[in-house]
């Protein structure tokens, strides 16, 4: 199964802006062979910490949304983010058809404390986070991703979707 | 999994065009306790979203208060299954209200 490269490429609707600076593909946690990578966006004119945004693609097969983060939805949003004064981290996780949703949500706590962990290095204030949900791709060529698990529904790890939020501080 | 492990405070849960109440489920799964029942949660709800219909929002809210959410608050735009800005701002600031942050 794959999506049409024309689809993951696509920017948002809304033309995103350019100038963010970005550090790409920090790895943030290895399973195996496999290294776990995300991306920061960060304003390019912030003086000191900016708070922080993660976006969490939704769910489905392991090699559709190995690179998610390389999606162009996602670098849009990434500089649609740091163009508000926002760091914005889109990320790669793991498919729950491998593994229980519980350990997928694990990659998302891990890549969240990552860059907390590196707030300063990052420009990041670690006490302002939000976490943004989305369900999983879909297209009209290739059908609904996101409901290919056994009991039918489309899930983001951990949370709830379809467009969903939560805003955290320490 | 973020509440439960202490590392952060959750002020708010914003879900929009959502048509099944995952976070009450989430919250049976993780078992974060019972402050994050305390937690604002903002459904915001298309009038005429085919996807998540104001009719699956008024589901979701009355799930989540089963689950044993305190302040669920279910608000309607005009639009279809989108996120709307004002909406987001207005959440937010319902966040701070509520945390005092």
């Amino acid at each position: 199964m794959a999506l049409d490269p024309g689809v993951l490429a696509a920017p948002t609707v809304l033309t995103p802006p350019t100038g963010a600076h970005v550090e790409r593909d920090l790895v943030y946690r290895t399973d195996g062979d496999r290294a776990l990578k995300l991306d920061v966006y960060r304003p390019s004119s912030s003086g000191g910490a900016s708070p922080v945004v993660f976006l969490v693609n939704g769910d489905a097969p392991e090699e559709i949304i190995a690179t998610a983060k390389d999606w162009g939805i996602f670098r849009s949003y990434g500089e649609h983010l740091a163009a508000r004064g926002i760091v914005g981290v889109p990320f790669n996780h793991r498919s729950s058809n491998r593994m229980e949703p519980t350990e997928v949500a694990r990659d998302v706590w891990l890549a969240i404390a990552f860059v907390r962990d590196r707030a300063t290095m990052l420009g990041v204030d670690a006490d302002r986070v939000g976490v943004w949900v989305f369900s999983a791709p879909r297209s009209k060529r290739s059908g609904k991703t996101g409901r290919n698990r056994r009991d039918g529904r489309s899930r983001s790890p951990g949370f709830p979707e379809d467009r969903n939020g939560a805003v955290c501080s320490a | 999994m973020l509440a439960k492990s202490g590392s952060v405070r959750v002020c708010g849960f914003f879900l929009s065009g959502i048509n099944e109440d995952r976070l009450g489920e989430a919250y049976k799964t993780y078992q974060p306790g019972a402050g994050l029942l305390e937690v604002p949660v903002w459904l915001s709800s298309g009038s005429t979203d085919p996807v998540a219909t104001p009719q699956a929002h008024n589901l979701v809210r009355a799930s989540l208060e089963r689950t044993g959410f305190k302040r669920v608050r279910l608000e309607q735009f005009g639009g279809g299954h989108q996120l709307k800005l004002s909406e987001v701002r207005r959440a937010l600031e319902w966040f701070r209200q509520v945390g005092r942050f």
